[in-house]
């Protein structure tokens, strides 16, 4: 039974443009769902509007099938954790996880197993009798989170949770929010800019951009088959490569001209048939193969110039050049290349994605 | 063209909080090196006193074997980026990128010319006559290192440029910034708590914690040898693992022994025996270093349950948990392991790091 129900949510300030466009979502009870999208994209609004801090300009919002757009956000038992989270200062790490759970009067015996319960999942145990000015920024984040957790709401709104957080801190907390959602079984929104929080925590991705949601499915299901070319390039890290062509046929033979080279997809001739003229070819980094000489076995091999090496500790992002086009493949080695060198890049036809140039949707 | 020198810097602030602790490094003339270390550990502070922003409490700063500890900044001659794009909001980006030549009232071919070089090489030619409102963090990044660049100071320093730009442009400007220094070859001071951004960018990488130096060194060598355990803990997606052992002696043979498995290391005992404090070791060993299998390979496999499967894209991190010990492995993407599968790790030697149980410094 689908626990949440946005229906066509659309918010547009007067005489303003829209900050949501149409945005239909189904979220499963207790599911993981991350709202993800670059600033701008309309992911807080949103989050807002599930909690009842705003009302939308058009749509509803349902919980279990029940109208809920008109309800105030302390009758939709909803909890929210901002980004730029605020403890009591004066109050210990306790009191603070505590407060909300005073607020609707729950017992001393209930609050006390409540907090012990979170606290030892979120590894603040030790921490419960020291004030906040005491506890470093990742210690603060796992209060807020219990607070927010304590009261046992079904639903908890993230917004960037992370992301005033140090990188190493926030590596750690991924697998912990993962965790604690499959321990307490609650239904989590989670919004965020950053592509790897949502392939790492979700169950399935809405990927949002200027208001529109631009895909909303699986995580893996998205990282492999996306609907749109911002879809394809914004969920994956490194980007996926995108570059611009023409489809034409030569002499009984299907091309994708980019310019500087051209790949023979006749072998995908049944599926491109309707397709229109001007397209974008899509692959990911890890598709793409280097070696000194073109790869048997492979569709295509093109050759292309280093133009810089990344060695990320046991992995290489390699920059390249092919024509006009500037490239990156993931090599899961450490590969050190002489900037400049020239290279093959090869990769397989199954691997590749074709948008349409003009309205950016998948055509295979 | 500058190298410099810090020879025994500390700062203390108000009386009490050691900000930098008798930190001496060298910046090699032409180098890039990368202060690397969690939010509190004194990175900004080190670079604010190469700049002359901060004096330090003790110890000296030289350029060029010349002693810069008393010296203005302005008379340092070195550019510094923040985290925050600072641009002027009524001027066009040309404008802003040319100020620093203007002020020193260069003729305006010259300029032109230069700011069109500078603007090339970061992709910022289409937005030259454009104000900066209105433009993204990425592109307003961008302008600020364009306007940094052109000036062409002796040193440039850089505050974490990158942390509020989104993930993909992070990546473009990243490769960005190695290909201008390669060009540029001036000497560059980058601080940053994102491991990453340290092991693609640096020749040199400064580890730091709590105002302390824990190593400077190579980027390979900071990855493969961490001289303790935060270094091995910090570098690398996700850290080392480390497992408690207790080193034992019996029959002529020596083993490490951790609760969930015993590892003849006879042949590199004597190291350890004699540079460890006691008996307690720490076992390091990277997440692409441990082997995943159904079934068990060799006498020392370790048995372990998944309890957590993170697809990041083009790997998997598992997370294993294998008697009290949660062990993350790094895995090709294709390994068809699912949550509460039981599993056997293998591990070799060729890859142990043994830190000492007590100090946390590196043995072998």
């Amino acid at each position: 039974m689908p626990v949440i129900n946005i229906d066509g949510i659309v918010k547009q300030p007067d005489g303003g443009k829209r900050i949501l466009d149409n945005v239909t979502l189904k979220i499963e009870d207790r599911s993981f769902a991350c709202i993800l999208g670059p600033p701008g994209a309309g992911k807080t609004t949103l989050l807002r509007i599930i909690a009842g801090l705003e009302p939308p300009t058009e749509g509803t919002i349902y919980f279990d099938h029940q109208d809920v757009t008109d309800l105030s956000p302390q009758k939709r038992g909803v909890s929210m954790v901002f980004q730029d989270f605020a403890l009591y200062p004066h109050l210990t790490v306790y009191d603070n996880i505590a407060s909300p759970l005073k607020a609707v009067g729950s017992s001393k015996e209930e609050m006390n197993q409540r907090i012990k319960e979170v606290s030892e999942f979120l590894k603040i145990a030790d921490l419960l009798e020291r004030k906040p000015e005491q506890l470093s920024g990742g210690e603060m984040q796992r209060v807020a989170i219990a607070r927010a957790l304590a009261k046992g709401p079904r639903i908890c709104l993230f917004d960037e949770p992370l992301v005033n957080l140090d990188y190493k801190i926030r590596e750690g907390m991924r697998a912990e929010f993962k965790l604690m959602q499959e321990r307490l079984g609650q239904t989590i929104i989670y919004a965020t800019p950053d592509p790897v929080d949502a392939l790492a925590m979700a169950d399935k991705v809405a990927i949002l951009n200027n208001g529109k949601v631009e895909q909303y499915t699986g995580v893996d299901e998205a990282y492999n088959h996306p609907a749109t070319v911002f879809a394809g390039t914004y969920l994956g890290y490194p980007a996926m490569n995108v570059i611009k062509c023409s489809l034409v046929e030569r002499e009984e033979k299907l091309l994708l001209d980019a310019g500087s080279f051209t790949l023979d997809v006749t072998a995908l001739k049944d599926k491109l048939k309707s397709s229109a003229k001007e397209i974008v070819l899509g692959i990911r980094p890890e598709y793409l193969n280097i070696s000194e000489e073109p790869l048997e076995g492979m569709d295509a091999s093109f050759e292309a110039k280093i133009v810089v090496g990344e060695v990320i500790g046991s992995d290489t992002i390699v920059h390249l050049r092919l024509g006009e086009h500037l490239l990156k493949a993931f090599v899961p080695e450490i590969y050190r290349a002489r900037l400049g060198k020239t290279v093959w890049i090869s990769f397989d036809l199954s691997d590749i994605h074709i948008f349409d140039g003009l309205t950016s949707k998948i055509v295979i | 063209m500058a190298k410099i020198s810090l020879r025994h810097v500390t700062k203390v602030f108000s009386g009490k909080v050691v900000a930098v602790d008798d930190l001496s490094l060298e910046v090699p003339d032409r180098g890039l090196i990368s202060l690397l270390g969690p939010s509190g550990c004194g990175k900004t502070t080190t670079m604010r006193i190469i700049a002359g922003l901060e004096s330090p409490t003790s110890g000296k700063v030289f350029f060029d074997g010349e002693d810069a500890t008393d010296l203005h900044p302005r008379e340092r001659d070195v550019a510094m980026v923040f985290q925050f794009p600072v641009l002027y909001p009524a001027m066009s980006i040309f404008d802003n990128i040319a100020f620093p030549l203007q002020a020193r009232k260069l003729p305006k071919k010259e300029i032109r010319k230069r700011v069109n070089e500078v603007s090339e090489i970061l992709g910022l030619s289409d937005f030259l006559y454009q104000k900066p409102k209105g433009l993204d963090a990425g592109t307003r990044q961008r302008a600020v290192l364009a306007r940094a660049f052109i000036r062409r100071p002796k040193v440039y320093l850089l505050d974490e440029p990158l942390t509020n730009v989104d993930p993909t442009t992070r990546v473009e400007l990243r490769a960005e910034l190695k290909r201008m220094h390669t060009e540029l070859g001036q000497t560059m001071v980058y601080v940053t708590h994102d491991q990453s951004e340290s092991l693609t960018l640096a020749d040199e990488i400064a580890v730091m914690d709590k105002g302390k130096l824990l190593q400077y060194d190579t980027p390979e060598r900071i990855y493969e040898s961490p001289a303790n355990r935060f270094v091995g803990w910090f570098i690398g997606n996700p850290g080392m693992n480390f497992i408690n052992c207790r080193y034992q002696e019996s029959k002529g043979k020596v083993y490490l022994d951790a609760k969930i498995f015993k590892q003849d290391i006879t042949s590199i005992s004597k190291k350890i025996k004699e540079t460890s404090s006691g008996s307690d070791l720490i076992l390091g060993i990277r997440p692409e270093h441990i082997e995943i299998s159904p079934d068990k390979k060799i006498a020392e496999g370790i048995k372990a349950r998944c309890i957590l499967v993170e697809p990041v894209g083009n790997r998997k991190i598992l997370h294993l948990q294998a008697g009290d010990e949660i062990i993350k492995a790094k895995s090709s993407s294709k390994i068809k392991v699912s949550k509460g599968d039981k599993v056997w790790l293998h591990f070799s030697t060729d890859y142990f790091k043994i830190f000492d149980g007590k100090t946390y410094q590196s043995l072998v």
